[in-house]
């Protein structure tokens, strides 16, 4: 069980600026083997308190804990998935699957097999060998979810995993995240910006507010699992996303009048 | 590339079903159209050589020697054991003082990437030492080092070291922080960090390092022959200047221009070999 206690982030300026606020007093208790997405406008602290659960960075207040002990750091219970992969360019997909388990120490032999096994669940067998950059968008990523997956992680923390891959890759990405995740029950925690994804794939979807950032509805996702593509027509499924999109709406619209003004300038 | 053999593949299309000398003649074609930047390459330096040719036929055979007569030349040098000793005498300082200069520089350079103070401590040396003309240390190095072996593979070294300390350094501020953040994620070791994150990631500032370091001690290795202390092929290039023999004397800096040349193909092939992860970089330098 993830708890998340009154934590706020502040990030310091350079200069004379007013510190920025990227996160106040944010409460939320997240279930083991929940699928738990964060979703919110650009700047609302949801991708900084996913690093803070992660261990990279540190609650300016409040505190958050991971079944009664606080976060001092990564650790091996946790794994994150990156948004822009961040695999090793100069290593082929097994060395980059293998990163996390050797970083934690594992023998070599172990290693291995783990690795393999990894790389079998997301569908790479046969690109062992391949480097990165002989690998679309959507097979990098699976290189990174592989890399989470091999070390077995009690939580798994997605970072908008597939914002950078385009929308039919994406759909069979989401697909087989689901899958993957139903044979390994881990905790996974997903920050995205895509309403349709957050709702086909949540237990339960924090809805975030901006500036500074907060949760302002944490809504439940009565969908039957196992969920199949269909499930993205039925009623239900676009009742949530037109409720989240009343949420965001005027964060959106408040960007664009942004935008606007800084192109009048 | 592509597109031109596409191109080419269009105009076969085209002729297809003409008689067979017809085939033939434009296989020739394809065949000269794929390899237009070749042929141009070796026209234009075909003509380099015929101008030279003509061009030193018409002056004193003392001023200016003509293709020919270097090439005649070289071969009857090399075939002497004076003028391979003397190469040889060139070579081995070239080789021991940009190997040392590898051995320190890269290792410097990447803990001056790493460590902040040991940058603030041995920076300021290295942009002296890049900064300062090398040829005016060459007295200095000799006078502390003898004109022997030792001086001279040091001169080499010192023309090396500041680019490979400087752009293996530079390599190192250059590796993407957010892999290094991946790593935290995983709780991988600083050790581990350096191994399979910094040393890689450096790679492409230590390979330009390697580049720029071997050109420069070239330099150097002509460089102390010439000015200062008179063995190898600096020595030979001297003693045919005072003999007025100029196609031996051409000969012999053809022979150093050939070895700058292999030097740098070699490095660049070690660089393509280490970067291949790095898609577009061995073409773009094409």
């Amino acid at each position: 069980m993830i708890e998340v206690q009154g934590v706020g982030r502040v990030f310091e300026r350079g200069g004379h600026q007013e510190p920025f606020v990227a996160l106040d007093d944010v409460t939320l208790t997240i279930q083991d083997q929940e699928f738990m997405s964060l979703i919110g406008p650009s700047g609302c602290g949801k991708t900084t308190l996913l690093r803070m659960i992660g261990g990279l960075i540190k609650p300016s207040s409040g505190r958050i804990s991971i079944d009664g002990n606080p976060v001092k750091g990564p650790g091996p219970d946790r794994a994150i998935v990156f948004q822009n992969f961040l695999l090793l360019p100069w290593a082929n997909v097994l060395s980059n699957v293998s990163f996390g388990l050797e970083a934690r120490g594992r023998r070599r032999k172990e290693v291995r097999e783990l690795a393999l096994d990894a790389i079998a669940r997301v569908g790479l067998t046969g690109f062992e060998k391949n480097y990165p950059h002989e690998l679309s968008g959507g097979m990098q990523q699976r290189v990174g979810l592989a890399r989470a997956l091999a070390v077995s992680p009690k939580i798994l923390l997605m970072d908008e995993p597939f914002a950078s891959v385009d929308a039919q890759t994406r759909q069979i990405l989401q697909e087989d995240l689901l899958r993957v995740w139903r044979g390994t029950k881990t905790t996974i925690v997903f920050v995205t910006h895509s309403m349709e994804e957050a709702v086909y794939l949540s237990d339960r979807i924090a809805v975030f507010s901006r500036s500074p950032g907060q949760i302002a509805e944490v809504i439940d996702v009565q969908i039957p699992r196992p969920r199949e593509d269909s499930a993205r027509k039925t009623s239900e499924f676009t009742d949530l996303t037109g409720h989240i999109w009343e949420q965001l709406r005027w964060a959106v619209e408040e960007d664009q009048h942004i935008e606007r003004a800084a192109a009048n300038e | 590339m592509t597109e031109d053999s596409q191109k080419a593949d269009r105009d076969a299309d085209r002729l297809a079903g003409q008689p067979a000398a017809v085939g033939v003649a434009l296989m020739i074609w394809r065949q000269l159209y794929r390899q237009r930047a070749m042929i141009v390459r070796v026209t234009s330096f075909c003509c380099f050589l015929l101008a030279w040719e003509i061009y030193a036929r018409q002056q004193s055979p003392i001023i200016m020697a003509p293709f020919t007569g270097v090439v005649v030349a070289l071969v009857e040098l090399l075939g002497t054991s004076d003028f391979r000793a003397a190469y040889w005498e060139t070579i081995k300082p070239f080789g021991i003082g940009l190997t040392l200069a590898i051995c320190t520089g890269v290792p410097a350079g990447l803990l001056i990437g790493s460590s902040r103070y040991f940058r603030s401590a041995v920076l300021p040396y290295v942009n002296f030492l890049n900064a300062v003309p090398m040829t005016a240390f060459i007295p200095l190095v000799v006078i502390a080092f003898g004109i022997g072996l030792q001086g001279r593979y040091m001169v080499v070294y010192l023309f090396a070291l500041s680019e490979l300390v400087l752009n293996s350094a530079a390599g190192v501020r250059y590796v993407d922080a957010q892999l290094i953040d991946m790593a935290n994620s995983f709780g991988a070791s600083r050790f581990r960090i350096f191994r399979s994150i910094i040393l890689p990631g450096s790679m492409p500032g230590v390979m330009a390092g390697l580049r720029l370091g071997a050109g420069r001690s070239v330099v150097g290795m002509v460089a102390a022959e010439l000015l200062l202390v008179s063995v190898g092929l600096g020595q030979v290039i001297s003693r045919y200047r005072g003999l007025f023999q100029t196609e031996n004397l051409y000969a012999t800096v053809l022979v150093m221009a050939i070895t700058g040349l292999v030097v740098l193909e070699v490095v660049r092939r070690i660089e393509r070999r280490a970067l291949h992860w790095q898609r577009g970089i061995g073409e773009a330098n094409q």
